[in-house]
Protein backbone atom coordinates (compact mmCIF):
# COMPACT_ATOMS: atom_id res chain seq x y z
CA UNK A 1 0.00 0.00 0.00
CA UNK A 2 1.09 3.22 -0.74
CA UNK A 3 0.15 6.87 -1.69
CA UNK A 4 0.61 8.73 -4.57
CA UNK A 5 0.27 12.60 -6.08
CA UNK A 6 -0.55 13.25 -9.63
CA UNK A 7 -2.77 15.69 -11.67
CA UNK A 8 -5.38 15.04 -13.10
CA UNK A 9 -8.96 15.68 -15.31
CA UNK A 10 -12.00 13.72 -13.74
CA UNK A 11 -13.33 11.82 -16.57
CA UNK A 12 -16.62 10.99 -14.68
CA UNK A 13 -18.13 9.89 -11.20
CA UNK A 14 -19.99 7.19 -10.65
CA UNK A 15 -22.75 6.58 -7.30
CA UNK A 16 -21.85 3.87 -5.14
CA UNK A 17 -23.16 3.11 -1.47
CA UNK A 18 -25.05 5.95 0.17
CA UNK A 19 -22.83 8.80 -0.25
CA UNK A 20 -19.87 7.72 -1.33
CA UNK A 21 -18.47 7.96 -5.53
CA UNK A 22 -16.22 6.36 -8.12
CA UNK A 23 -14.08 8.65 -9.50
CA UNK A 24 -12.31 8.00 -13.16
CA UNK A 25 -9.39 9.70 -13.45
CA UNK A 26 -6.86 10.96 -16.09
CA UNK A 27 -3.70 11.19 -14.76
CA UNK A 28 -0.46 12.85 -15.95
CA UNK A 29 1.69 10.18 -14.98
CA UNK A 30 -0.23 7.16 -14.16
CA UNK A 31 -2.84 7.17 -17.08
CA UNK A 32 -6.56 6.58 -16.10
CA UNK A 33 -7.55 5.64 -12.67
CA UNK A 34 -10.52 4.37 -10.48
CA UNK A 35 -11.12 5.87 -7.22
CA UNK A 36 -13.20 6.19 -4.44
CA UNK A 37 -13.82 9.47 -2.72
CA UNK A 38 -15.93 8.42 0.67
CA UNK A 39 -18.45 10.48 1.42
CA UNK A 40 -18.69 13.18 -1.03
CA UNK A 41 -22.20 13.11 -1.77
CA UNK A 42 -22.91 14.63 1.09
CA UNK A 43 -24.01 18.06 1.29
CA UNK A 44 -21.03 18.90 3.79
CA UNK A 45 -18.13 16.88 1.57
CA UNK A 46 -15.71 19.01 0.95
CA UNK A 47 -14.04 16.05 -1.24
CA UNK A 48 -17.52 16.55 -3.25
CA UNK A 49 -17.66 20.15 -5.38
CA UNK A 50 -14.03 19.55 -6.24
CA UNK A 51 -14.27 15.89 -8.05
CA UNK A 52 -17.42 17.00 -10.22
CA UNK A 53 -16.41 15.87 -14.21
CA UNK A 54 -14.30 18.04 -15.95
CA UNK A 55 -12.20 19.44 -13.20
CA UNK A 56 -8.70 19.43 -13.34
CA UNK A 57 -7.56 19.01 -10.02
CA UNK A 58 -4.37 18.08 -7.77
CA UNK A 59 -4.91 14.29 -6.38
CA UNK A 60 -3.34 13.02 -3.16
CA UNK A 61 -4.25 8.61 -3.56
CA UNK A 62 -4.34 5.70 -1.28
CA UNK A 63 -3.54 2.91 -3.09
CA UNK A 64 -4.81 0.12 -1.13
CA UNK A 65 -5.13 -3.71 -2.60
CA UNK A 66 -8.39 -3.04 -4.50
CA UNK A 67 -9.32 0.29 -5.57
CA UNK A 68 -7.50 3.38 -4.48
CA UNK A 69 -9.30 6.47 -2.10
CA UNK A 70 -8.80 9.74 -2.74
CA UNK A 71 -7.31 11.40 0.06
CA UNK A 72 -7.00 14.72 -0.67
CA UNK A 73 -8.15 17.41 -3.57
CA UNK A 74 -6.82 20.56 -4.96
CA UNK A 75 -8.63 22.30 -7.86
CA UNK A 76 -6.03 23.81 -10.55
CA UNK A 77 -8.66 24.68 -12.78
CA UNK A 78 -12.82 24.21 -12.80
CA UNK A 79 -12.71 25.48 -16.23
CA UNK A 80 -15.79 27.77 -15.06
CA UNK A 81 -16.69 29.37 -18.67
CA UNK A 82 -17.63 25.72 -20.24
CA UNK A 83 -19.84 25.07 -17.28
CA UNK A 84 -21.55 27.79 -18.08
CA UNK A 85 -22.17 27.40 -21.39
CA UNK A 86 -24.25 24.50 -23.02
CA UNK A 87 -22.52 23.99 -26.12
CA UNK A 88 -18.88 24.19 -24.58
CA UNK A 89 -20.04 22.01 -22.09
CA UNK A 90 -21.74 19.21 -24.48
CA UNK A 91 -18.15 19.37 -26.66
CA UNK A 92 -16.32 19.10 -23.50
CA UNK A 93 -18.31 16.00 -22.20
CA UNK A 94 -17.16 14.32 -24.98
CA UNK A 95 -13.77 15.01 -24.65
CA UNK A 96 -14.08 13.20 -21.67
CA UNK A 97 -15.92 10.33 -23.08
CA UNK A 98 -13.65 9.85 -25.99
CA UNK A 99 -10.63 9.83 -23.25
CA UNK A 100 -12.16 7.23 -21.73
CA UNK A 101 -13.21 5.00 -23.88
CA UNK A 102 -10.13 5.03 -25.77
CA UNK A 103 -7.85 4.98 -22.66
CA UNK A 104 -6.52 1.47 -20.49
CA UNK A 105 -6.58 1.72 -16.87
CA UNK A 106 -3.03 2.85 -15.75
CA UNK A 107 -1.32 3.49 -18.91
CA UNK A 108 0.38 6.65 -18.71
CA UNK A 109 0.22 8.89 -22.08
CA UNK A 110 1.30 11.90 -21.28
CA UNK A 111 0.30 13.43 -25.00
CA UNK A 112 -3.19 12.52 -24.61
CA UNK A 113 -3.00 14.10 -20.88
CA UNK A 114 -1.67 17.33 -22.97
CA UNK A 115 -4.07 17.32 -26.04
CA UNK A 116 -7.19 17.00 -23.16
CA UNK A 117 -6.32 19.81 -21.07
CA UNK A 118 -4.82 22.36 -23.64
CA UNK A 119 -8.50 21.80 -25.15
CA UNK A 120 -10.43 22.19 -22.09
CA UNK A 121 -8.48 25.47 -21.92
CA UNK A 122 -8.65 26.81 -25.32
CA UNK A 123 -12.62 25.85 -25.08
CA UNK A 124 -12.57 27.59 -21.66
CA UNK A 125 -10.82 31.26 -23.09
CA UNK A 126 -13.18 31.49 -26.51
CA UNK A 127 -15.47 29.72 -28.07
CA UNK A 128 -13.65 27.29 -31.25
CA UNK A 129 -17.00 25.60 -33.17
CA UNK A 130 -13.97 23.25 -34.72
CA UNK A 131 -12.37 22.32 -31.05
CA UNK A 132 -14.09 18.93 -30.93
CA UNK A 133 -13.56 17.88 -34.81
CA UNK A 134 -9.75 18.73 -34.47
CA UNK A 135 -9.48 17.06 -31.03
CA UNK A 136 -10.71 14.21 -32.45
CA UNK A 137 -8.48 13.90 -35.24
CA UNK A 138 -5.87 15.06 -32.81
CA UNK A 139 -6.68 11.76 -30.67
CA UNK A 140 -6.52 9.40 -33.94
CA UNK A 141 -2.96 11.03 -34.14
CA UNK A 142 -2.16 10.07 -30.87
CA UNK A 143 -3.19 6.65 -31.12
CA UNK A 144 -1.72 5.92 -34.26
CA UNK A 145 -4.46 6.08 -36.53
CA UNK A 146 -3.65 9.31 -38.95
CA UNK A 147 -6.26 8.43 -42.06
CA UNK A 148 -4.65 9.14 -45.09
CA UNK A 149 -5.69 12.12 -46.51
CA UNK A 150 -2.96 12.84 -49.25
CA UNK A 151 -3.41 10.17 -51.66
CA UNK A 152 -6.00 7.85 -52.61
CA UNK A 153 -6.33 4.69 -50.54
CA UNK A 154 -7.03 2.44 -53.33
CA UNK A 155 -4.68 3.76 -56.50
CA UNK A 156 -3.03 6.21 -55.01
CA UNK A 157 -3.85 9.02 -57.24
CA UNK A 158 -3.39 12.89 -55.11
CA UNK A 159 -6.21 14.24 -57.58
CA UNK A 160 -9.72 14.81 -57.26
CA UNK A 161 -10.09 13.49 -54.11
CA UNK A 162 -13.74 13.76 -53.36
CA UNK A 163 -14.80 10.95 -50.66
CA UNK A 164 -13.33 9.60 -47.17
CA UNK A 165 -14.29 6.39 -45.91
CA UNK A 166 -13.60 4.88 -42.07
CA UNK A 167 -13.63 1.16 -43.25
CA UNK A 168 -10.53 2.20 -45.84
CA UNK A 169 -8.66 4.33 -43.74
CA UNK A 170 -8.89 7.64 -45.67
CA UNK A 171 -9.47 9.43 -48.57
CA UNK A 172 -10.63 8.17 -52.27
CA UNK A 173 -10.29 9.64 -55.73
CA UNK A 174 -13.43 10.72 -57.91
CA UNK A 175 -12.62 7.26 -59.60
CA UNK A 176 -12.57 4.92 -56.60
CA UNK A 177 -15.00 6.64 -54.39
CA UNK A 178 -17.14 5.25 -51.77
CA UNK A 179 -18.35 6.25 -47.80
CA UNK A 180 -18.79 9.79 -47.71
CA UNK A 181 -18.39 13.13 -49.83
CA UNK A 182 -15.99 15.05 -48.09
CA UNK A 183 -14.98 18.86 -49.03
CA UNK A 184 -11.95 20.71 -50.36
CA UNK A 185 -12.10 22.91 -47.78
CA UNK A 186 -12.24 19.88 -45.19
CA UNK A 187 -9.32 18.29 -46.62
CA UNK A 188 -7.32 21.45 -46.31
CA UNK A 189 -8.69 21.69 -42.81
CA UNK A 190 -7.45 17.95 -41.98
CA UNK A 191 -3.95 18.88 -43.36
CA UNK A 192 -3.56 21.89 -41.12
CA UNK A 193 -4.95 19.72 -38.21
CA UNK A 194 -2.42 16.82 -38.74
CA UNK A 195 0.68 19.49 -39.07
CA UNK A 196 -0.32 20.41 -36.10
CA UNK A 197 -1.35 24.47 -37.25
CA UNK A 198 -4.64 23.99 -35.32
CA UNK A 199 -5.06 27.68 -34.58
CA UNK A 200 -5.09 28.12 -38.58
CA UNK A 201 -7.86 25.07 -38.59
CA UNK A 202 -10.00 26.33 -35.84
CA UNK A 203 -9.84 29.84 -37.67
CA UNK A 204 -11.32 28.29 -40.96
CA UNK A 205 -13.81 26.49 -38.81
CA UNK A 206 -15.06 29.10 -36.32
CA UNK A 207 -15.84 31.19 -40.06
CA UNK A 208 -17.75 28.45 -42.21
CA UNK A 209 -20.58 26.43 -39.83
CA UNK A 210 -20.73 24.04 -42.43
CA UNK A 211 -16.79 23.06 -42.18
CA UNK A 212 -17.57 22.73 -38.83
CA UNK A 213 -19.68 20.28 -38.86
CA UNK A 214 -18.30 18.21 -41.54
CA UNK A 215 -15.13 17.83 -39.46
CA UNK A 216 -16.46 16.85 -36.13
CA UNK A 217 -18.58 14.67 -37.76
CA UNK A 218 -15.84 12.95 -40.07
CA UNK A 219 -13.86 13.24 -36.52
CA UNK A 220 -16.70 11.86 -34.46
CA UNK A 221 -17.81 9.08 -37.30
CA UNK A 222 -13.92 7.69 -37.44
CA UNK A 223 -13.25 7.74 -33.55
CA UNK A 224 -16.47 5.53 -33.52
CA UNK A 225 -15.60 3.02 -36.01
CA UNK A 226 -12.38 2.87 -34.63
CA UNK A 227 -13.42 2.37 -30.61
CA UNK A 228 -16.56 -0.32 -32.06
CA UNK A 229 -18.95 1.80 -30.52
CA UNK A 230 -20.94 4.81 -30.60
CA UNK A 231 -20.27 8.03 -28.25
CA UNK A 232 -23.13 8.80 -25.92
CA UNK A 233 -22.69 11.96 -25.24
CA UNK A 234 -22.42 13.07 -28.84
CA UNK A 235 -26.09 13.92 -27.87
CA UNK A 236 -27.80 16.78 -30.44
CA UNK A 237 -30.01 18.50 -27.94
CA UNK A 238 -31.75 20.53 -30.75
CA UNK A 239 -33.74 17.91 -33.01
CA UNK A 240 -36.31 16.63 -31.58
CA UNK A 241 -38.57 19.98 -30.11
CA UNK B 1 -35.17 -12.70 0.50
CA UNK B 2 -31.77 -11.97 1.16
CA UNK B 3 -31.34 -11.31 -2.52
CA UNK B 4 -34.85 -9.12 -2.69
CA UNK B 5 -33.55 -7.03 0.30
CA UNK B 6 -30.08 -6.56 -1.47
CA UNK B 7 -31.45 -4.99 -4.46
CA UNK B 8 -32.48 -2.13 -2.78
CA UNK B 9 -29.97 1.16 -2.95
CA UNK B 10 -27.95 1.56 -0.14
CA UNK B 11 -28.22 -2.23 1.06
CA UNK B 12 -25.05 -4.58 0.48
CA UNK B 13 -25.20 -8.52 0.33
CA UNK B 14 -24.18 -7.89 4.41
CA UNK B 15 -26.93 -5.62 5.30
CA UNK B 16 -29.20 -7.99 3.87
CA UNK B 17 -28.53 -10.84 5.20
CA UNK B 18 -29.18 -8.85 8.66
CA UNK B 19 -32.38 -7.46 7.74
CA UNK B 20 -33.46 -10.78 6.62
CA UNK B 21 -32.61 -12.68 9.89
CA UNK B 22 -33.93 -9.61 11.81
CA UNK B 23 -37.44 -10.00 10.51
CA UNK B 24 -37.45 -13.74 10.93
CA UNK B 25 -36.53 -13.55 14.64
CA UNK B 26 -39.44 -11.01 15.13
CA UNK B 27 -42.59 -12.13 15.54
CA UNK B 28 -44.73 -13.65 12.67
CA UNK B 29 -46.94 -10.90 12.69
CA UNK B 30 -44.21 -7.88 12.72
CA UNK B 31 -43.14 -9.32 9.02
CA UNK B 32 -46.50 -10.04 7.85
CA UNK B 33 -47.39 -5.95 8.58
CA UNK B 34 -44.57 -4.95 6.59
CA UNK B 35 -45.45 -7.25 3.57
CA UNK B 36 -48.83 -5.93 3.77
CA UNK B 37 -48.37 -2.12 4.40
CA UNK B 38 -45.67 -2.70 1.09
CA UNK B 39 -48.59 -4.07 -0.82
CA UNK B 40 -51.03 -1.45 0.04
CA UNK B 41 -49.14 1.31 -0.63
CA UNK B 42 -47.85 -0.28 -3.67
CA UNK B 43 -50.99 -1.24 -5.11
CA UNK B 44 -52.30 2.03 -4.73
CA UNK B 45 -48.95 4.42 -5.73
CA UNK B 46 -49.59 5.87 -9.28
CA UNK B 47 -47.58 9.13 -10.81
CA UNK B 48 -49.93 12.13 -11.04
CA UNK B 49 -50.65 13.01 -14.58
CA UNK B 50 -49.99 16.57 -14.40
CA UNK B 51 -46.42 16.81 -12.11
CA UNK B 52 -45.33 13.00 -12.93
CA UNK B 53 -45.11 13.29 -8.46
CA UNK B 54 -46.46 9.91 -6.76
CA UNK B 55 -49.87 10.34 -6.04
CA UNK B 56 -52.71 8.04 -5.13
CA UNK B 57 -55.08 9.80 -7.64
CA UNK B 58 -55.02 10.91 -10.84
CA UNK B 59 -53.35 14.21 -9.48
CA UNK B 60 -51.47 14.58 -6.78
CA UNK B 61 -52.46 16.50 -3.60
CA UNK B 62 -50.17 19.61 -4.60
CA UNK B 63 -52.04 19.95 -8.10
CA UNK B 64 -55.18 19.52 -6.34
CA UNK B 65 -54.65 22.15 -3.84
CA UNK B 66 -56.66 25.35 -5.39
CA UNK B 67 -54.05 27.24 -2.92
CA UNK B 68 -51.01 26.65 -4.75
CA UNK B 69 -49.61 29.11 -7.36
CA UNK B 70 -50.54 27.73 -10.68
CA UNK B 71 -48.20 29.80 -12.71
CA UNK B 72 -45.08 28.97 -10.97
CA UNK B 73 -43.86 25.44 -11.41
CA UNK B 74 -40.76 23.78 -9.70
CA UNK B 75 -38.55 21.48 -12.25
CA UNK B 76 -36.76 18.82 -9.94
CA UNK B 77 -35.26 15.44 -10.88
CA UNK B 78 -37.49 13.15 -8.68
CA UNK B 79 -40.06 12.80 -6.14
CA UNK B 80 -37.65 13.00 -3.08
CA UNK B 81 -36.47 16.20 -4.36
CA UNK B 82 -39.90 17.75 -4.04
CA UNK B 83 -40.55 16.10 -0.68
CA UNK B 84 -37.29 17.59 1.17
CA UNK B 85 -38.63 21.56 -1.01
CA UNK B 86 -42.19 21.06 0.57
CA UNK B 87 -40.56 20.48 3.91
CA UNK B 88 -38.98 23.97 3.23
CA UNK B 89 -42.57 25.64 3.10
CA UNK B 90 -40.96 28.30 1.19
CA UNK B 91 -42.51 27.12 -1.92
CA UNK B 92 -46.13 27.67 -2.57
CA UNK B 93 -46.11 26.88 -6.39
CA UNK B 94 -46.59 23.43 -8.55
CA UNK B 95 -44.06 21.16 -9.95
CA UNK B 96 -43.08 19.06 -12.59
CA UNK B 97 -40.95 15.53 -11.48
CA UNK B 98 -37.93 15.40 -15.08
CA UNK B 99 -36.89 11.84 -13.76
CA UNK B 100 -33.26 12.61 -13.56
CA UNK B 101 -31.09 15.25 -15.41
CA UNK B 102 -29.82 15.79 -18.84
CA UNK B 103 -26.18 13.33 -18.36
CA UNK B 104 -24.47 13.65 -21.65
CA UNK B 105 -21.87 10.82 -20.37
CA UNK B 106 -24.62 8.39 -19.68
CA UNK B 107 -26.43 9.27 -22.70
CA UNK B 108 -28.96 10.33 -21.13
CA UNK B 109 -30.62 13.30 -22.85
CA UNK B 110 -34.37 15.08 -23.38
CA UNK B 111 -36.06 12.02 -24.74
CA UNK B 112 -35.30 9.62 -21.86
CA UNK B 113 -36.66 12.74 -19.71
CA UNK B 114 -39.78 14.29 -19.12
CA UNK B 115 -39.07 17.49 -21.13
CA UNK B 116 -41.43 16.61 -23.77
CA UNK B 117 -44.64 17.11 -21.17
CA UNK B 118 -42.89 19.89 -19.71
CA UNK B 119 -43.01 21.59 -22.71
CA UNK B 120 -47.26 20.71 -23.14
CA UNK B 121 -47.60 22.01 -19.57
CA UNK B 122 -45.85 25.39 -21.13
CA UNK B 123 -47.96 25.50 -23.76
CA UNK B 124 -51.35 24.68 -22.27
CA UNK B 125 -51.08 26.16 -18.47
CA UNK B 126 -50.83 29.67 -18.17
CA UNK B 127 -47.02 29.39 -16.40
CA UNK B 128 -45.16 32.43 -15.96
CA UNK B 129 -42.14 30.90 -14.17
CA UNK B 130 -40.14 27.59 -14.27
CA UNK B 131 -37.76 27.50 -11.37
CA UNK B 132 -35.00 24.43 -12.08
CA UNK B 133 -34.08 23.07 -8.85
CA UNK B 134 -31.85 20.04 -9.99
CA UNK B 135 -29.02 19.11 -8.25
CA UNK B 136 -26.28 21.65 -8.18
CA UNK B 137 -23.57 19.31 -10.35
CA UNK B 138 -22.79 19.37 -13.84
CA UNK B 139 -25.68 17.62 -14.81
CA UNK B 140 -28.03 19.69 -13.05
CA UNK B 141 -26.61 22.54 -14.48
CA UNK B 142 -26.55 21.47 -17.90
CA UNK B 143 -30.08 20.41 -17.53
CA UNK B 144 -30.72 23.94 -16.36
CA UNK B 145 -29.48 25.90 -19.17
CA UNK B 146 -30.92 23.41 -21.83
CA UNK B 147 -34.25 24.20 -20.40
CA UNK B 148 -33.24 28.16 -20.54
CA UNK B 149 -32.76 27.68 -23.74
CA UNK B 150 -35.73 25.58 -24.94
CA UNK B 151 -38.40 27.70 -23.07
CA UNK B 152 -36.87 31.33 -22.86
CA UNK B 153 -37.94 32.19 -26.67
CA UNK B 154 -41.64 30.79 -25.68
CA UNK B 155 -41.55 33.94 -23.18
CA UNK B 156 -41.36 31.58 -19.74
CA UNK B 157 -38.92 33.33 -17.18
CA UNK B 158 -36.40 30.38 -16.04
CA UNK B 159 -34.45 30.68 -13.20
CA UNK B 160 -32.35 28.74 -10.87
CA UNK B 161 -31.79 27.67 -7.40
CA UNK B 162 -28.95 29.92 -5.63
CA UNK B 163 -26.26 27.36 -5.26
CA UNK B 164 -24.37 28.63 -1.86
CA UNK B 165 -22.23 27.86 1.57
CA UNK B 166 -23.79 25.48 3.73
CA UNK B 167 -25.77 27.26 6.74
CA UNK B 168 -23.51 26.93 9.95
CA UNK B 169 -20.66 26.28 7.87
CA UNK B 170 -17.05 28.20 7.87
CA UNK B 171 -16.02 30.41 5.00
CA UNK B 172 -12.50 29.25 4.71
CA UNK B 173 -13.23 25.06 4.23
CA UNK B 174 -15.41 25.99 1.48
CA UNK B 175 -14.77 24.64 -1.86
CA UNK B 176 -13.82 26.88 -4.80
CA UNK B 177 -16.79 25.85 -7.14
CA UNK B 178 -19.32 26.26 -4.17
CA UNK B 179 -17.52 29.60 -3.48
CA UNK B 180 -17.47 30.90 -6.79
CA UNK B 181 -21.62 30.07 -7.40
CA UNK B 182 -21.82 31.67 -3.80
CA UNK B 183 -20.04 35.37 -5.32
CA UNK B 184 -21.77 34.79 -8.79
CA UNK B 185 -25.06 34.50 -7.00
CA UNK B 186 -24.54 37.34 -4.19
CA UNK B 187 -27.33 39.35 -3.19
CA UNK B 188 -28.04 42.58 -1.63
CA UNK B 189 -27.68 43.16 2.16
CA UNK B 190 -31.42 43.89 3.24
CA UNK B 191 -31.47 45.33 7.16
ZN1 LIG C 1 -8.45 6.22 -56.51
ZN1 LIG D 1 -49.13 16.64 -9.31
Amino acid sequence: MSSLQDIAVILRTYRIGEADKIVVLFTKDHGKMRAVAKGSRKTTSKLGARLEPLGLVNVILWQGRNLATITGVDVIDNFAEVRHNLDKIMMATTMLEIIDKSTLDNQENDDLFQLLTKALATLDKNFSPGILGAFCFRTLMIEGLTPQIDNCCSCNTTEDLTAFNVTVGGVLCKNCQSGQLISQQALDTLKLIFSGQLAKALHMCSHVPELRNEIESLGINTLEHHLGQKLKSHLNLTTWV
Amino acid sequence: MIDELSRLPGIGQKSAQRLAFYLLKRPKEDALRLARAIEIVRGKITVCERCFTLATEQYCSICRDPLRESDLVCVVEGPQDLVAIEKTHAFSGLYHVLGGSLNPLDGIGPDQLRVRELLARVQSDSIKEIIVCTNPNLEGDTTAMYLARLLQPLGIRVTRIASGLPVGGDLEYADELTLERAIAGRQEVVE
